[in-house]
């Protein structure tokens, strides 16, 4: 904490727009040649002057910046109302010339006035037309926002089979207009930020008003505006300068690209943080089961999510274990392995050269490379890799001998529970931890295993997201809400939202069981 | 910053910190006095247990505002208090290595053959070093978190062990030894019950003073009944003359399971139950030495003092204890009278005290 | 690592404190590993209270088996 407050006071990043607040000038040449100076005479910048009105024509000019503004609406709307019907609004007396524009002419849903060069810079470059009269200090920001956009596309990353295939996409108003459309309550409250010095991203944290926690809340809203950094180009700038912990391997902010997990979250009380350009939304406060629940869960039968969930729970110990309880059984702790199995052990291992934990190790090693790769490289290209992996580093590395099939085996097995994860965060944390554990077990067999798992839950346990207890509701363990963590309770028994998120207002449901027909 | 828990996590902390070290030399020594009686001996044992906890809990009072030490320090005064907390330092110092000692020896005799017992000393305390800094609110979650493993581990050798048993080894009943039966609580006592004194400390954390009374006793009694369940089954599996020979009976009885005629030797469920209750021992009997270092030399936080402590005590549980055996005479003697003095005496004295102060 | 950040943490009475304590320990684990120095707390106190126990003991080993 102390790092962080001795770094704030020095200013790290100049802030171009504060020399700037300047008012505007009520020459319009004067304006435009400032405007032009200040963008560098960039090419995308378009300034179109015109007169208003025939029988005392006033000079104008419109300001924008090509590309991000819709230019339909500049064609058909702003300018044809400006040009051509400004004409017949002659007629009236109006003493005023900027409110008859306002009232009459501007055809536009969002009109601001700007007054400053900083206000204008802040409108222009976000994609609003900037109207200027000539002999007024003042003018009007058009909402002229737009310009191309991929749509709404399909689910990527957190497939489902059954449940809703669309995605959030990289533009902030459409995202929160699905979230919207799922959630019609006035109580959906949402607030704008603009973070970054530079890129002025839109920054926008929606909750339920009387559900969500009013101190984390207030908490997030201090910490969002405490930001002082000159770019925010994804949602994992704002990940990194608002969670809880410093220095910890796993994630404490929760993200997503499908709109009903968004959706989900913030009916059980949780914040959402959208941030322009990204089409991942953050949500706050995330604990460690989340990123073992998919919102497939509650789309399946209870009792089938119920299976699934508890798979996944073991799968992280898979993941995280396998390799390393190899390595501990067949260094330290023979006796331990029935005996049938330990003799096929010891015929596969004979003539391998290296020992356990560096067989591990490599195999490992060379798995993490596979997938790294497999990332990176065009979709074509792709399935040459997994023929590699497969045929070269899996069966001919047994067949010449380097690695034990066994080996393989466990190296797979591991990689199959690793897939296993919904969240992509987590499958990151348990690759890394997991080289910890095989030096451990290396070591220090079973118990330096038993040693790294108490320390990772001590370490877990220490952490919280936004003053929630990570391991909630395990770690301050709550028997209510055990019915959505390893069990997915069925939703006539969940009557109420998970503690400690949200205390206010924690009934969801009333329905009762379903019941059969009566008299039958 | 104050660290709250809460009475649930209290009760499982009284409960790991009860069972600790005991459970595994506890059915050695109950026999050793009581014979096939042993197990009547843990009865009486945690019911004299619960008693002292409730003397215990008598030097508290009800108010939330002061900790352990300003409530000792208002009760006899600043001079008596400090030598009160020096001598109790003493006491939970020696236990805290014994117990690390305890432990190391135990893993490197039984599961690491090839480790040396101060390697695993080292990795016990650097973890436990971790666990204290990181608070008392992580070490009780994590006591959470981890107390259905023990339990589920101590239900499971209990079951797997009971195809095993013969009633004949447990009779007769209270035939013989019947002086001993009772003489062998006061040992007994000794190293379960009487070192719980460091738990006030902790109490005094607690959200809430009367559920932590309660979740005393509770923790007290669990832990009660899981070691006389243990000593049973040491008794009736192996029979009087097993469980004394043996240095770790218990860890004996899990080599004794034999399931379906695949699990052979899970021994390590013993190694487990008794890995997760002595380390959250040893973290709450250091959290306990930090904090009254830090009360003694009034320094604004205990972590301070948690590197150089950690450094003394794995100097002296290496050094300090010479071999099982002599571990097994001082839990006998020496051990004894400075647990009763230190856990029983003290503490009534004190609670004598408070009550002649609230007339 | 975990000690520079303590260094780093404390001022005045306790960073000496620390300090201290850290290179008394070092001492003490280096005299302890070589055996050259035999601070026995254990021993220590069965000393001092070697006259209570002795009796207790006697005592107690009458009813052991």
């Amino acid at each position: 904490m102390q790092f962080r407050s001795k770094k704030k006071q020095k200013a790290i990043v100049e802030n171009i727009s504060k020399d700037h607040n300047v008012p505007l000038s009520t020459d319009l040449t004067e304006n435009s040649r400032i405007i032009s100076n200040m963008l560098g005479e960039s090419v995308d910048f378009v300034s179109r002057s015109f007169m208003i009105g025939v029988q005392k024509p006033v000079k104008a000019q419109l300001f924008y910046i090509d590309g991000i503004v819709d230019s339909v609406i500049i064609h058909h709307d702003l300018l044809k109302g400006l040009m051509i019907e400004s004409r017949e609004a002659e007629q009236s007396n109006q003493i005023d010339r900027l409110e008859l524009l306002e009232k009459h002419l501007l055809a536009i849903g969002m009109v601001n006035h700007v007054e400053t060069i900083t206000d204008l810079f802040k409108h222009l470059l976000s994609g609003d037309s900037i109207l200027l009269i000539d002999g007024y200090a003042k003018g009007f920001s058009l909402d002229t926002r737009g310009g191309e956009n991929r749509g709404i596309a399909s689910v990527t990353t957190q497939e489902v089979v059954r449940g809703p295939k669309e995605a959030f996409s990289e533009r902030i108003n459409l995202n929160i207009a699905l979230i919207r459309r799922k959630i019609k309550d006035p109580n959906l409250w949402m607030k704008n930020y603009k973070i970054g010095n530079k890129t002025q991203t839109d920054v926008t944290v929606a909750y339920l008003n009387g559900v969500a926690n009013d101190d984390i809340v207030q908490e997030l809203d201090k910490r969002l505006k405490d930001i002082d950094i000159d770019s925010i180009l994804e949602g994992a700038y704002i990940e990194e300068l608002v969670q809880d912990g410093v220095y910890t391997p796993f994630p404490t902010v929760y993200n997503t690209e499908r709109p009903d997990t968004i959706a989900a979250g913030i009916l059980e009380g949780k914040i959402a943080i959208f941030v322009d350009g990204t089409p991942f939304v953050l949500l706050i406060p995330a604990l460690f089961i989340d990123f073992l629940q998919s919102s497939e869960d509650y789309y399946q039968r209870a009792d089938i999510a119920t299976f699934i969930r508890v798979l996944r729970t073991i799968s992280f110990f898979l993941a995280l274990l396998t390799p390393s309880l190899y390595i501990a059984l067949t260094i330290f702790h023979q006796e331990m392995v029935p005996t049938t199995l330990l003799i096929s052990l010891a015929a596969q291992r004979e003539g391998i050269p290296f020992p356990a934990f560096i067989e591990a190790v490599l195999m490992e090693f060379t798995f993490e490379l596979l997938r790294e790769a497999g990332i990176r490289l065009p979709s074509t290209v792709g399935s040459a890799i997994s023929i590699v992996g497969a045929l070269v580093l899996g069966q001919a590395a047994v067949d010449a001998g380097i690695v034990s099939a066994m080996m393989v085996i466990i190296v797979s097995f591991t990689a199959i529970s690793s897939f296993v994860f919904p969240s992509y965060n987590l499958a990151i944390t348990v690759r890394m931890l997991r080289f910890g554990y095989m030096l451990l077990a290396a070591t220090l067999g079973l118990y330096g295993i038993f040693t790294g798992l108490i320390i990772m839950v001590l370490h877990m346990v220490s952490l919280r997201s936004f003053g929630v207890p990570y391991l909630t509701p395990l770690g301050p363990f709550s028997l209510s809400g055990q019915k959505d963590v390893f069990v997915r309770a069925p939703f006539w028994l969940q009557r109420t939202r998970q503690p400690l998120q949200s205390q206010k207002n924690i009934v969801r449901n009333q329905t009762d069981s379903p019941q059969p027909p009566k008299g039958r | 910053m104050k660290e709250v828990i809460s009475a649930k996590q209290f009760a499982i902390l009284v409960f790991m910190n009860t069972l600790g070290t005991a459970v595994v030399f506890i059915p050695t020594i109950a026999t050793r006095y009581g014979g096939e009686n042993g197990w009547v001996t843990l009865i009486l044992s945690s019911i004299a247990g619960l008693a002292t906890i409730f003397i215990y809990i008598k030097i508290l009072d009800n108010n939330n505002q002061l900790n352990f030490f300003q409530i000792i320090e208002g009760l006899v005064g600043q001079l008596i208090a400090k030598v009160i907390f020096v001598l109790m330092f003493l006491f939970t110092y020696i236990s805290a290595i014994g117990n690390v000692w305890a432990l190391s020896q135990f893993i490197s005799l039984q599961i690491l053959m090839e480790t040396p017992a101060e390697i695993i000393a080292l990795i016990t305390l650097l973890s436990s070093l971790i666990a204290v800094r990181y608070g008392i609110e992580s070490i009780s979650r994590a006591c959470e978190i981890f107390f259905p493993f023990t339990i589920v581990s101590l239900v499971l050798l209990t079951l797997f062990v009971l195809p095993e048993a013969r009633m004949e080894n447990i009779q007769p009943i209270m035939q013989f030894q019947q002086a001993g039966t009772f003489v062998g609580v006061i040992p007994v006592l000794a190293i379960t019950f009487l070192e719980l004194f460091y738990m006030l400390v902790i109490c005094t954390s607690v959200n809430n003073r009367k559920a932590a009374k309660k979740a005393f006793f509770i923790g007290g009694l669990l832990a009660g009944f899981s070691m006389t369940i243990v000593t049973l089954a040491c008794i009736a599996v192996l029979g009087v003359g097993g469980t004394l020979r043996h240095t770790y009976p218990i860890y004996v009885l899990g080599q004794n399971i034999r399931f379906a005629n695949f699990f052979e030797r899970i021994e390590v469920l013993v190694a487990f139950i008794w890995f997760f209750t002595i380390f959250f021992k040893v973290c709450t009997s250091i959290y306990f030495l930090n904090r009254t270092g830090q009360h003694l030399f009034n320094f604004k936080s205990y972590k301070v003092i948690t590197i150089p402590l950690t450094i003394f005590a794995f100097a002296s549980a290496i050094t300090n204890f010479l071999s099982v055996l002599s571990d097994l005479k001082l839990i006998n003697s020496t051990y004894v009278v400075f647990a009763l003095f230190i856990g029983l005496i003290i503490p009534f004295i004190l609670a004598v005290v408070r009550v002649f102060k609230k007339t | 690592m975990l000690f520079v950040y303590d260094v780093k943490r404390y001022r005045g009475q306790e960073r000496k404190f620390f300090i201290g304590g850290v290179i008394l320990g070092a001492i003490y684990v280096t005299l302890a590993l070589n055996e050259e120095l035999d601070l026995n707390f254990v021993d220590l106190i069965q000393q001092v209270l070697k006259p209570i126990v002795d009796p207790l003991e006697s005592w107690l080993i009458k009813y052991q088996l």
